[in-house]
């Protein structure tokens, strides 16, 4: 009978390799049933292809175009930016209508600032994908830091003011042992030894100088 | 069998409202009969759903399309997992997903619960039941009843909507779902304790498992969500700051903080009223996230058609919040803290203020999803909050809370001397600064993610620092092989560790993230046989040649499949594939819009993400969108890692006499005493 039992090499082993990604594999070409017609390949069904796309122009236009879609939401009620909306969602006629805006406008000239106050004219400032940094958007962008800030400042004073009590209480104690409530000088003794008395007499007087 | 389903979800109703009455009577308590009747109820209550989502699922199984909810999700072509799964496609169906699984949690909580804090399950019995009453009475009065029957029968259903035709959706919602209902529990204890007035810690102890289970479901929850977005949307991103996905972050968040500060209570005895304050507050922002979701308040991918159930959910939304804070109120006195915070620069002190960031960030999050409402509201103005927004203001919190995970394991409990803080920080603070040192060197100049990535090597050096102290001292005390110490040394201290991994976990997610910023898209339009190269951030070349675009018939589909050949650098790495999909019913009708399938090809270092955008004028003219996005995997390992750390916090089994001194004389070392027991470890 063979050994079967697992040893913890192979068991790790089997556990890296599950975590190493394989790389891509090679898939085969899916086989073509509705094989297309004619000398440039036409779709037996190219309306299961979705809507028909346009042609993409020059690569270094496009990234300039593409750098302001991407800050413009499209008005097809998804909530993406253009480009994304456009290249994402193939049913959508508002995105490549709004790109097409958005070139004609580049390659007459226009900046990327004018093209969207343009858009901001437009539609609203809603068209832009973050509000800008102004009036009352400054308390969007602000008000959470401002919050953590306040809160950390808080708890650092709070712990401040509660150490300063104790350190008073156990100074009082201390100087006045017949002074009683604290667990620790039930006989009226003071509470800690005259070495550490005297640590805390210094570390008071620093505090009040 | 619809009748069965009405039936169970009436009787349910009626029970539910009985128990609740006589939970929060009192009347219990000098009546052991009284008590087990209402632990039998929670029971009873249990069965009850269960044979109402048996109901359901049998009508969805056997394509009952005279059951308007089964004729709106499933076809009679559509695959059996996602005729199951659409048990929690709908409105409807989800919410008798909520009720049913929050009846299993509270059973459980009846069943599972210790001896010794048995006292406090009457209560807890009392607040799940209410809330599923609160349920029920949303699917019988709230028009969304799951078992609703149309006045005909059609021949075929409208199918499952193709962008949940994926794995991850038979998943993602029902783990999202599990993270939420199981934060009733914590809720239900924390309730238990101050009606009951039994405000030491163990309503703490009673539910840590369960406050442990919420945060990891929630978390697999919402990688998951991740990844669907990531292979099924098409955008060639995982995250995009969308409500729904804002409202699942906000309860992890504050479990997150509620983790952490639940050590200090147990330890010190402190933060009682913050850590009540946090488990109501968790509650209540797991129906938020839900009051998002149906009520379509803000628009949202995910918004579930808008209804008046979003009406009732703010109502139990104020009346939950209204009561739980006036309660806490009355017993606020009785909150005070067995200790007090000694030294701000301690472990307590650390837990703080990550308390603070986790809840600043959660509030961050918030207000910006609230922000487009208040805008309008305030000035009659509607404005877009969306991606650059958020990322703008929580990316530099977020790297705080990163710092944070690196420190508060450093810094000893109580108070943190000079020397202690020097030796513990010396190592993780070069590692950090080799780091950013290194990256800038090799040409980096992003500042935000050269200074998150820097932070993410000090993380590292704190995390690697803890793993090899403390497998050094077992290696020394015990004699034992280093691997076999590092093994026994996470076995016998599983929160420990387990959260070390955890936060490893959040590390890897960082550093994913912040390669994220290194993202580049590409537009091409290619005709068979031309090729397009273009040049990732790495450095690599990748050469792409469109094959051609083929059409196929498959089970519920019509696929439109194009084709490219991938070589980088030179290295041909094979043939892949994105598609169109148009769904079609059993008679052949399109279904739906026509969907997109990418293609990805990932690897440790970076994803090639390509979209068939389509095809130009009919023909095999392709244009494509080519996406790289550097660390994308590492997003998927960071989850995996989170599931193993926090499974292994949440493991049974105590470690040993001998290991607790051997914990203890470790963390002693640490703490800056002239205590000899560092001569023990020397």
């Amino acid at each position: 009978m063979s050994d079967l039992r697992l040893t913890r090499r192979a068991l790790f082993g089997a556990g890296a390799a599950m975590l190493i990604a394989r790389r891509g594999e090679s898939q085969d070409i899916v086989p073509d049933t509705l094989a297309g017609r004619g000398a440039r390949g036409t779709l037996y069904n190219p309306g299961a292809a979705g809507r028909s796309m346009p042609r993409t122009s020059d690569g270094g236009d496009e990234l300039a175009i593409q750098a302001i879609e991407q800050q413009l939401k499209c008005q097809c009620g998804c909530g993406l930016d253009v480009f994304t909306c456009r290249t994402t969602d193939f049913t959508c006629q508002t995105s490549p209508e709004l790109h097409r805006e958005i070139a004609g406008l580049y390659n007459a000239g226009r900046s990327g600032e004018e093209i969207k106050q343009q858009f901001i004219d437009q539609y609203g400032v809603q068209v832009l994908m973050a509000p800008p940094p102004e009036g009352f958007n400054l308390a969007g962008y602000l008000l959470p830091g401002i919050l953590i800030l306040f809160g950390a400042i808080v708890l650092v004073f709070a712990f401040r003011r509660r150490r300063r009590k104790t350190l008073a209480k156990a100074t009082l104690i201390a100087r006045n042992p017949e002074v009683q409530g604290s667990p620790g000088s039930a006989s009226g003794e003071a509470i800690g030894s005259p070495e550490e008395m005297a640590r805390l007499e210094r570390a008071l007087a620093e505090l009040e100088t | 069998m619809t009748l069965l389903g009405q039936f169970a979800l009436w009787s349910a109703l009626l029970l539910g409202i009985w128990t609740t009455v006589l939970s929060f009577s009192g009347r219990w308590q000098d009546r052991p009969d009284l008590e087990r009747a209402i632990t039998r109820s929670v029971y009873a209550m249990l069965l009850l759903l269960a044979a109402a989502a048996y109901a359901l699922w049998y009508g969805l199984l056997n394509h009952d399309f005279n059951i308007e909810y089964v004729a709106s999700y499933t076809s009679r072509n559509l695959p059996t997992y996602y005729t199951v799964a659409a048990f929690w496609a709908g409105q409807k169906g989800s919410l008798l997903f909520w009720a049913f699984v929050l009846s299993i949690f509270a059973a459980l909580a009846q069943w599972i619960t210790p001896r010794r804090y048995r006292s406090l399950l009457p209560h807890v019995a009392g607040v799940t039941t209410a809330i599923t009453v609160f349920f029920l009475i949303v699917m019988l009065f709230g028009d969304a009843n799951p078992f609703e029957r149309l006045a005909f029968t059609p021949p075929d259903g409208r199918g499952l909507n193709p962008q949940l035709q994926n794995i991850a959706m038979t998943i993602h919602p029902p783990m999202l779902y599990l993270g939420y209902i199981s934060i009733t529990i914590p809720f239900a204890f924390g309730m238990a304790a101050l009606l009951s007035r039994r405000l030491d810690t163990g309503w703490i102890h009673a539910i840590r498992k369960w406050t442990l289970v919420s945060w990891l479901f929630l978390g697999v929850g919402i990688t998951l969500g991740m990844w669907w977005a990531y292979v099924e949307l098409g955008w060639g991103g995982y995250w995009a700051w969308d409500p729904v996905e804002n409202a699942s972050l906000l309860p992890w968040l504050t479990m997150t903080a509620f983790l952490h500060s639940v050590m200090i209570q147990e330890k010190r005895g402190m933060l009682k009223r913050w850590n009540m304050s946090l488990v109501i507050g968790s509650f209540l922002l797991s129906i938020f996230g839900t009051f998002i979701t149906r009520s379509g308040v803000i628009a949202s991918v995910h918004s579930f058609t808008q209804s008046d159930v979003g009406y009732f959910f703010l109502a139990f939304l104020l009346i939950a919040g209204v009561l739980s804070f006036t309660l806490l109120y009355t017993r606020w006195p009785a909150l005070e803290p067995d200790a007090k915070l000694e030294a701000v620069v301690s472990r307590e002190g650390a837990f703080l203020f990550n308390n603070l960031m986790l809840i600043g960030i959660a509030f961050s999050v918030l207000w910006g999803t609230l922000f487009p409402i208040l805008s309008e509201w305030v000035r009659g103005t509607k404005i877009t909050v969306g991606p650059p927004f958020f990322n703008r203001v929580n990316v530099p919190l977020g790297i705080l809370l990163l710092a944070l995970t690196g420190i508060g394991p450093l810094i000893a409990w109580r108070k943190a001397s000079t020397a202690n803080l020097r030796r513990q920080f010396t190592a993780p603070v070069l590692t950090g600064l080799l780091t950013g040192a290194l990256l800038f060197g090799m040409g980096m100049r992003d500042w935000y993610v050269l200074v998150s990535l820097g932070i993410g090597g000090f993380v590292l050096g704190t995390l690697t620092q803890e793993f090899y102290r403390g497998t050094r001292a077992r290696h020394r005390m015990y004699q034992e092989a280093w691997p076999t110490a590092f093994t026994r040394l996470i076995g016998r201290n599983r929160r420990r560790y387990g959260g070390y991994i955890v936060h490893l976990a959040i590390l890897t997610y960082f550093v994913a993230f912040a390669g994220s910023a290194f993202k580049l898209d590409r537009e091409e339009t290619m005709l068979p046989g031309e090729t397009v190269e273009i040049r990732s951030p790495y450095g690599h070349t990748y050469s792409i040649t469109h094959l051609g675009i083929s059409q196929y018939d498959a089970l519920n589909r019509m696929v439109t499949a194009a084709s490219f050949q991938v070589s980088q650098d030179g290295e041909p790495l094979g043939i892949m594939t994105s598609e169109k999909r148009q769904h079609v019913d059993s008679f052949g009708r399109p279904t739906f819009q026509p969907s997109t399938e990418v293609a990805i090809r990932s690897t440790l270092q970076e994803d090639l993400y390509a979209v068939f955008a389509g095809a130009v004028e009919g023909t095999e003219e392709a244009v494509y969108r080519f996406t790289i996005i550097p660390l994308v995997w590492w997003v998927w390992f960071g989850g995996g890692l989170l599931v193993v750390g926090g499974l292994i916090t949440m493991w049974p089994g105590a470690s040993t006499p001998g290991d607790r001194r051997l914990q203890a004389g470790y963390g002693a070392s640490l703490a800056d005493r002239e205590v000899r027991v560092e001569a023990v470890y020397e």
